[in-house]
């Protein structure tokens, strides 16, 4: 039957086109603001998911024959549909991307563990879905504790000791100490140490992160990298000094804690190339992987092979020899993707695992709660730093490290770290959803307060301008009296001028915009002793020939002048009306036909010329005079 | 609208998170760069290597390419025996020996080279269908060469049964006609005579004295103690005489003409034609040696040479203020320090009947398919100029005076023109026994006016003696049949 050469022949272009599209679907997320318009993209990702799936078991099962791929495939596929599915049923809110990437992850995973090596995808996958349902668990347990803040020491002394634990107990497993069995099961405690040293760093630093803070967290992260170096897993020392110098960056914005860390680990890494044979022996492998090849470089140069071997479309399921590399399916899983799906493939992959990491940076960036954001952002860095140090020293791009690809390599350890990982980081994107959700519900609060006030105020205005209305008049009529003592009213030139006057400084003032007692305080002062200047400003006034008229100040034209925005802003009210935040909106118009009380009302004295502010919520709400809960942004 | 939201991203941006994602991104796409660049850039030179077994995979599957000559005779294609082992078969034995190599026993030549085309297949997925169904190996993709196997022949016949190497180029392209080093072997039956080839130190079968052979350059250094002369005395150096009588002394140091022949009052042309060594050694000694250093540098000595197909032995010699004037007599005359390759003489003379301008050597022009599809085609490339254009005119000029009336009159003839230098390289303490070389390019006539260039040679004939008495028959033979004078 020769279809099959058909598919080996074609097939591998159709995988490599169905990652190319979800790669670009991956970044065109990044285009949406919410994720209500991205709903269309994750669909077709998930279809995209399931096409990749399904074209690559075709491939498996017509290479090897083996009917019993299909129904592994068939569970794989219902686990990963019933993951991405029970996420969305059970965290509405939650970051889709980050459910989608890992599923398309965990089944490249499962693809190529089936081709290199079938009873370590069984294992693989089991141990998956077992991690996958206590994914599950923790975004609702990291939404609700929120004792986590307050552990730090817990952290600290935990992760020590369980790498310490491994330096005493650990079994050696080619050269490095990295894992302990318990009953049968074979743990590496570094995978997880990981998670807690993120945890211990954020929960160190959240609340002040001056030097003493620094210094104390520094001296728990060196234990950590120390501890890994004695155990010869030079790869995770790394990643957790990595974690801690971006985090230290993160908490302080502190460039200069990142040049002495810098400094320090190359300190710490001359060191240990001098008295470290195996730190040595890596460098060697690097630098020229040829000149030992039979040895130290026999790894790396097959690799090289393998990548090199590839081209851009790859040479197609089975039709390479990954299973020369030893250690293919932890270590190299990135090269025999790379030979067998191609370059294309695998740059693909990478932008992937970079779009998720870009998301986990843009949930934390968007936290505003610090602790939360620091976690966040310690297993971003974690989860590509890994990436980074599998595939670069995979491909000769910097020394090898040994590392896993985090969810693609074969690892229980490595798989369950990853997936609570990305559980915990869902678990925030919902706490920040939540923090938006009570942002909104407080700013509707306080708009219904400074309502109700605002009613007041124009009340007790109003009553005020009555009784000064009231009190104005009696004045002039004192004022006529007294000039005419009589009933019949005299016009008097002179008088009528300094009334008019009166009006003009009333006006002059108010542009000047001194408070509106201390301007009736003048003015009643000037009336009363008919001032020399007064009159000096009257001079003054005739020259520039404005507001002859008496009505001059009740014009409408007079009083749009005074509202201190563009006028040609005004249509926008329109349109706004129909958004549901037209509360600001109005709010914000209100303004222009209140002027006058809007002139006297101290809070808008110094905003006066930014209306923006009064709609746009978040400034408003991050103003520190209207916010009355408690302070995490500083 | 968009100023608000614009204004909500504002005030989210937290420059720390951005700058550290920023600097994720760019290392990720500095690392894909690489990755994509590596493995395109070492796709060929890694599938050779002993410890890829990948090369081993792919011979099981596919059935190594065929070579073939420019006129589409098979060279060497591969069949599968009655016991279903695959067969290499080289068509014409041991006439291509050295040029296409041996695949057994670790590779050689074109076989080498060319391995990862011999071992791939491009074929369409019909054929690779019908193949699968039939149960056999698909075909590999084919290699077309440049050689031509009446040249490789003569010049195979003509050098005969002394120890030495022919190389037949064209000029203005680079493509390399003829190889042929000798002694040589038969690639078929190789693995049987592997020890002994081993064993035999002595005359090296399994070296390619075309490209790897270094030999003192002799008299055909000529050429580069001219081009230099030209360059330092651009206007003055026809106005140059020297009155032979035998031999040049400077100090106790002495330089002897070829047999101790007394040249006369010569003039810069006749020196060059007659190949007077006093004379030369004369030239040598007005030279200016950092100036020759750089020159030298120029027409590539000790480096590398610039072409893919071949493995080429690194030409040496280098000239300073400290050689002394001893030396530089020597070397003048290309005796002492100088050591050349067969290959690079050829290059250098193609350079000046293209009037300065190298094309780089060549042999492999395309890659097909099974079905005669172009995979891959191998254009001319272009190295640059190495000899000035004017320089290389004179240098022209100078080698049809050795045709003319020097030393190469044996090429005259009225079909074509021919223009070269001959050497007789001394060797080894016995005095009088010599390397004959010949280098030089022959081409048409149209009409009465001279055609540019076709073809270029260099013969070495080891241990033969003069050059005009050996090397240039050699070269007559090649000439004729390449312009089928023989024939008419």
């Amino acid at each position: 039957m020769n279809l099959e050469t058909y598919i080996n022949e074609f097939s591998k272009y159709v995988i490599c086109l169905i990652m190319i599209l979800y790669t670009v679907e991956c970044f065109c997320v990044f285009l949406h603001s919410d994720e209500e318009s991205r709903k269309g993209l994750y669909f077709r990702q998930n279809i995209l998911m399931f096409a990749f799936h399904f074209c690559s078991f075709m491939v498996i099962c017509f290479e090897t024959g083996k009917v019993a791929y299909l129904f592994f495939y068939a569970i794989q596929q219902v686990i990963l549909y019933m993951a991405v599915a029970l996420y969305k049923w059970l965290y509405p809110k939650t970051n889709r991307l980050i459910v989608n990437n890992l599923c398309m992850m965990l089944s490249i995973s499962f693809v190529f563990l089936t081709r290199l090596d079938y009873s370590k995808a069984v294992k693989q996958f089991i141990i998956g879905s077992t991690s996958l349902v206590i994914a599950l668990i923790i975004p609702f347990f990291i939404r609700s504790l929120k004792l986590l803040k307050n552990l730090k020491w817990i952290y600290a002394i935990s992760g020590i000791f369980l790498l310490g634990l491994v330096y005493v107990l650990g079994t050696i497993t080619y050269g490095s100490k990295i894992s302990y069995s318990i009953g049968g099961l074979s743990f590496q405690p570094a995978e997880f140490v990981k998670l807690i040293f993120v945890f211990f760093v954020a929960s160190a630093l959240y609340q002040s992160s001056t030097f003493p803070e620094v210094l104390f967290s520094a001296i728990i992260a060196a234990a950590h990298v120390g501890i890994q170096v004695l155990n010869k897993d030079l790869g995770s020392a790394l990643i957790f000094f990595i974690i801690y110098l971006f985090m230290v960056y993160i908490a302080t914005k502190n460039i200069f804690y990142v040049i002495a860390g810098v400094l320090a680990g190359s300190g710490a890494a001359v060191f240990a190339y001098k008295f470290f044979a195996h730190v040595r022996v890596r460098v060697q492998a690097f630098i020229d992987p040829w000149s030992v090849i039979d040895s130290a470089g026999y790894q790396i140069t097959q690799s090289l092979f393998a990548i090199s071997s590839a081209g851009l479309w790859g040479l197609g399921l089975f039709q390479g020899t990954p299973e020369t590399i030893p250690f293919v399916e932890v270590d190299f899983i990135f090269s025999a993707i790379a030979e067998e799906m191609g370059i294309i493939f695998g740059i693909c992959l990478l932008l992937v695992c970079l779009s998720t990491f870009i998301m986990i940076m843009k949930i934390s960036a968007d936290l505003s709660d610090k602790f939360y954001q620091l976690i966040a952002f310690g297993l971003g860095i974690c989860y590509i730093f890994q990436v980074f140090l599998t595939v670069g020293g995979g491909t000769k791009f910097i020394p090898l490290t040994g590392v896993t690809l985090p969810l693609v390599s074969y690892g229980g350890s490595s798989m369950l770290t990853t997936l609570v990982m990305f559980a915990i980081i869902e678990g925030l994107y919902m706490i920040r959803e939540d923090e938006e959700l009570e942002k909104k519900k407080r700013l509707e609060l306080k708009r219904q307060k400074k309502e109700k006030r605002r009613r007041e105020l124009k009340k007790r205005r109003a009553e005020e301008a009555r009784k000064e209305k009231i009190r104005d008049m009696q004045s002039k009529n004192d004022r006529y009296a007294y000039e005419d003592d009589g009933d019949e009213i005299i016009y008097d030139e002179h008088l009528e001028e300094v009334y008019e006057n009166v009006r003009y400084i009333d006006h002059a003032r108010r542009e000047e915009k001194p408070a509106v007692s201390e301007r009736r305080e003048d003015v009643r002062k000037i009336v009363r002793t008919g001032d020399e200047e007064v009159r000096r400003r009257s001079d003054d006034r005739k020259k520039s020939k404005r507001h002859k008229t008496e009505e001059g100040r009740r014009r409408p034209e007079e009083r749009k002048k005074n509202v201190r925005h563009n006028p040609e802003e005004r249509p926008r009210r329109e349109v706004y009306r129909n958004r549901p935040d037209r509360y600001y909106e109005e709010e914000y118009y209100e303004d222009e036909y209140y002027d006058d009380r809007y002139y006297e009302d101290e809070y808008y004295e110094d905003d006066r010329y930014e209306p923006d502010e009064y709609y746009d919520d978040e400034e408003y709400y991050d103003n520190e005079e209207y916010y009355d809960g408690p302070d995490y942004d500083d | 609208m968009k100023e608000r939201k614009e204004k909500k991203r504002k005030k989210k941006f937290n420059l720390p998170i951005f700058v550290v994602t920023i600097f994720f991104a760019a290392l990720f796409v500095a690392m894909s760069f690489y990755i994509v660049n590596y493995s395109i850039q070492h796709k060929m030179d890694l599938i050779s290597n002993s410890y890829n077994t990948r090369a081993k995979v792919l011979a099981k599957k596919n059935i190594r390419g065929s070579i073939f000559a420019s006129d589409g005779q098979t060279i060497v294609s591969s069949y599968i025996d009655d016991d279903g082992s695959e067969v290499r078969d080289y068509k014409f034995g041991k006439l291509f020996s050295h040029v296409v190599g041996y695949s057994i026993n670790g590779r050689m030549g074109i076989e080498d080279k060319y391995n990862y085309y011999l071992i791939n297949t491009n074929a369409p997925v019909t054929v690779k269908a019908q193949k699968d169904q039939k149960k056999e190996k698909y075909p590999a993709d084919d290699v077309y060469t440049t050689l031509d196997v009446e040249l490789q022949q003569i010049a195979s016949d003509a050098l005969g049964v002394y120890k030495g190497a022919v190389i037949v180029t064209e000029p203005s392209t680079g493509k390399v006609l003829a190889m042929v080093s000798k002694p040589d072997f038969d690639p078929t039956t190789i693995a049987e005579n592997w020890d002994s080839y081993l064993e035999d130190t002595e005359s090296g079968v399994l070296v390619n004295r075309a490209t790897q052979g270094l030999y003192p350059a002799g008299s055909t250094f000529k050429i580069l103690t001219s081009i230099e002369y030209i360059k330092e005395n651009p206007e003055s150096y026809n106005s140059y005489r020297y009155n032979c009588s035998g031999s040049y002394k400077k100090g106790e140091d002495k330089i002897k003409c070829y047999h101790g022949t007394v040249h006369g009052s010569l003039d810069f042309d006749m020196s060059f034609a007659k190949s007077c060594n006093s004379s030369f050694a004369n030239i040598g000694m007005q030279l200016n040696r950092d100036k020759f250093n750089s020159t030298l540098e120029e027409m590539l000595f000790n480096t590398e040479l610039p072409t893919n197909d071949f493995d080429c032995s690194v030409s040496k010699l280098t000239v300073s203020d400290d050689t002394s004037d001893a030396d530089m007599m020597q070397i003048a005359i290309g005796q002492g320090p100088v050591s050349i390759s067969a290959i690079h003489l050829n290059m250098i003379t193609c350079a000046i009947a293209n009037n300065g301008k190298l094309m780089k050597p060549y042999v492999v022009e395309r890659v097909a398919n099974c079905e005669g599809k172009t995979v891959k085609t191998f254009k001319p490339e272009e190295y640059g100029n190495i000899i000035g254009e004017d320089t290389a005119l004179v240098l022209q000029g100078l080698m049809e005076t050795v045709v003319k009336k020097g030393t190469g009159t044996k090429l005259k003839n009225d079909n074509y023109y021919a223009a070269g230098k001959t050497g007789s390289a001394e060797y080894g303490a016995v005095k009088g026994e010599s390397h004959a070389w010949f280098t030089g390019y022959a081409g048409s006539y149209e009409g009465k006016e001279k055609a540019k260039p076709d073809i270029c040679l260099t013969i070495i004939v080891e241990g033969a003696g003069a050059g005009g008495e050996y090397a240039v028959p050699i070269a007559k033979r090649i000439f004729d049949a390449y312009y089928d004078v023989s024939y008419q």
